[in-house]
């Protein structure tokens, strides 16, 4: 996962506080973007009107429109489950992954023994793995979370270890002239240096949990984005199958800006300017 | 301090006439091996110097002839295969957890996400420092010598690389170190900035009284900084020669061009070519 942070540093500096929202570039960028969504729901739009695809196979962005606001308070109800199954997922998947992590880089043997355990988990596919977390938890919310943290694991294991390692050399030979301890090494320095790539990590699974959810529902559940897509589909409501695929995607695009804004938050430096 | 300085530069002018001042640092035959036993690499070999104190002495040489690894060796960050060093008679791991050198690295090695004034204050917060009893500077007095007042909030990316570098030289001299070991720190500016920090960093020497162990590539800053030069061999490096700089103690950028420093350069080149 390479880092790409293309710092607007075009224009004269703002003071930081400003840095959250969207310079000149990003206001632009964000512009031309709703623009091309617009243009493809229009073309989208023509299509079905033009072909005269029936509603029960694909619907017009109106009839998903029509069906967003008929039931938005099912959607809503939907969402509610499934955003706590990926919330507690997305911690449980990232605080693990960090603390497995932090073992790896302290214990070349841990590491050594366990990260094949860990590519091994992360190629069995998360759909065969679901059936057995049903067996073992139940048909509650604990399989769901389990499925989404499983999911959240892999991306930011990887990124944290190699953030956690990308530590200028130098600064750990004047950490030792300093005679710093371990312990110091690692929260004045290795935090810091990891936090982009944990952040980049961090980004990926936030969207990766929602996908967990919903898989997790698909496998057993009465409630929830995924328990109402199968309905839908079953119930040949295409319509509102696609207000539940558009809700989905809200879900996922706002914990995707959440992190963001965190980053920008957090991350205050340009952490591609070497020193 | 100021007196002790004086000494020491005005005492330089006969061949032992530095006899009078304490030896700083001694290195006593000493040899680096890189490597396992099958392929080893002799970095340096049978290396005798004695620094004495309040002497500035640079150590110059072929690229990747070790004279960065025999002042990483004084800076106890590499272990000499044989042989040892000393500092103030006492072992060069006691003088690093006491504070008693600093070092500067060609580059600044700051913590980007930490602001000017907490990368000065480095020294004391890690390896069990204690300000109150370590006779340690403010830290704004440190940036006030390096003539950086008023960027204390900045961040290391806001700055050019002459103004890190002088931030890092800070961090060096917060502690109020009794020897600074300086690895190239101005190899990676330009020559106008590097110019202005070689007056500066002869008037902090004088101030100070300091022991400076300073290595460079330049032939010039070698001659226009120091009382001795030691010329280091090729791989494995030995000490190939010392020459003493008979120039007067009051050093101004003038210097820089007159004909007296174009002689020792000249002579220094020779010791290079022969070694």
């Amino acid at each position: 996962m390479s880092i790409d942070r293309s710092v607007g540093t075009t224009a004269a500096p703002l003071p930081r506080i400003w840095s959250i929202f969207p310079s000149p570039d990003a206001a632009r960028a964000l512009g031309m973007a709703m623009l091309g969504l617009t243009l493809t729901l229009i073309i989208w739009q023509l299509i079905i009107v033009l072909f005269k695809v029936p509603t029960y196979l694909v619907p017009a962005p109106t009839d998903v429109a029509g069906a967003v606001s008929r039931d938005l308070p099912l959607l809503l109800e939907a969402a509610v489950p499934t955003i706590t199954e990926a919330f507690f997922g997305f911690l449980l998947g990232n605080t693990v992954a960090l603390l497995v992590a932090v073992s790896f880089v302290y214990n070349k043997v841990v590491e050594e023994m366990f990260y094949p355990v860990a590519i091994l988990i992360k190629t069995i596919p998360i759909v065969a793995i679901a059936p057995v977390l049903k067996i073992i938890l139940g048909n509650g919310i604990e399989p769901k979370i389990v499925i989404a943290a499983l999911i959240c694991f892999f991306p930011t294991l990887v990124n944290s270890v190699r953030g956690f390692r990308a530590v200028n050399p130098q600064l750990l030979e004047l950490m030792r002239v300093l005679s710093a301890s371990k312990t110091e090494v690692f929260l004045r320095v290795r935090v810091y240096s990891a936090l982009p790539y944990i952040f980049s990590a961090l980004k990926i699974s936030v969207t990766m949990c929602v996908l967990g959810a919903i898989v997790g529902e698909w496998i057993g559940a009465n409630k929830g984005i995924g328990y109402l897509l199968l309905q839908s589909m079953f119930d040949f409501n295409a319509p509102r199958l696609f207000a539940t695929i558009l809700t989905a995607s809200v879900i996922a695009i706002t914990g995707f800006a959440i992190v963001s804004m965190l980053e920008k938050w957090i991350i205050r430096w340009d952490p591609g300017v070497a020193m | 301090m100021n007196a002790m300085a004086h000494a020491a530069t005005t005492a330089d002018t006969g061949t032992a006439g530095i006899a009078p001042a304490r030896v700083a640092i001694d290195i006593d035959n000493v040899a680096v091996t890189f490597g396992g036993s099958s392929k080893a690499v002799r970095a340096i070999d049978n290396v005798s110097l004695k620094v004495h104190e309040g002497e500035f002495i640079s150590l110059i040489g072929h690229s990747g002839c070790g004279k960065s690894t025999l002042l990483r060796t004084i800076a106890d960050i590499i272990e000499p295969s044989e042989g040892k060093v000393s500092i103030f008679a006492g072992t060069t791991s006691s003088a690093r957890a006491a504070r008693t050198f600093s070092m500067v690295f060609q580059q600044s090695v700051l913590m980007p996400w930490a602001k000017v004034i907490d990368n000065v204050r480095l020294p004391f917060e890690v390896g069990g420092a204690n300000p109150k009893t370590g006779n340690f500077m403010d830290p704004r007095e440190a940036l006030k010598l390096v003539e950086l007042e008023g960027f204390e909030d900045a961040l290391p990316s806001e700055l050019s690389g002459g103004m890190r570098q002088r931030v890092s030289i800070a961090r060096a001299l917060v502690t109020r170190p009794k020897v600074l070991l300086m690895d190239e720190p101005f190899g990676a500016l330009d020559e106008l900035v590097r110019d202005t920090l070689n007056v500066e960093l002869l008037r902090i020497w004088k101030q100070s009284g300091m022991t400076i162990v300073f290595v460079t590539h330049s032939l010039q800053e070698a001659v226009f900084l120091s009382q001795r030069v030691v010329v280091m061999s090729r791989r494995p490096s030995r000490i190939g020669g010392i020459l003493e700089v008979d120039l007067p103690a009051e050093r101004d950028l003038a210097l820089k061009d007159a004909p007296e420093l174009g002689r020792y350069v000249a002579r220094l080149r020779d010791m290079l070519g022969a070694g």
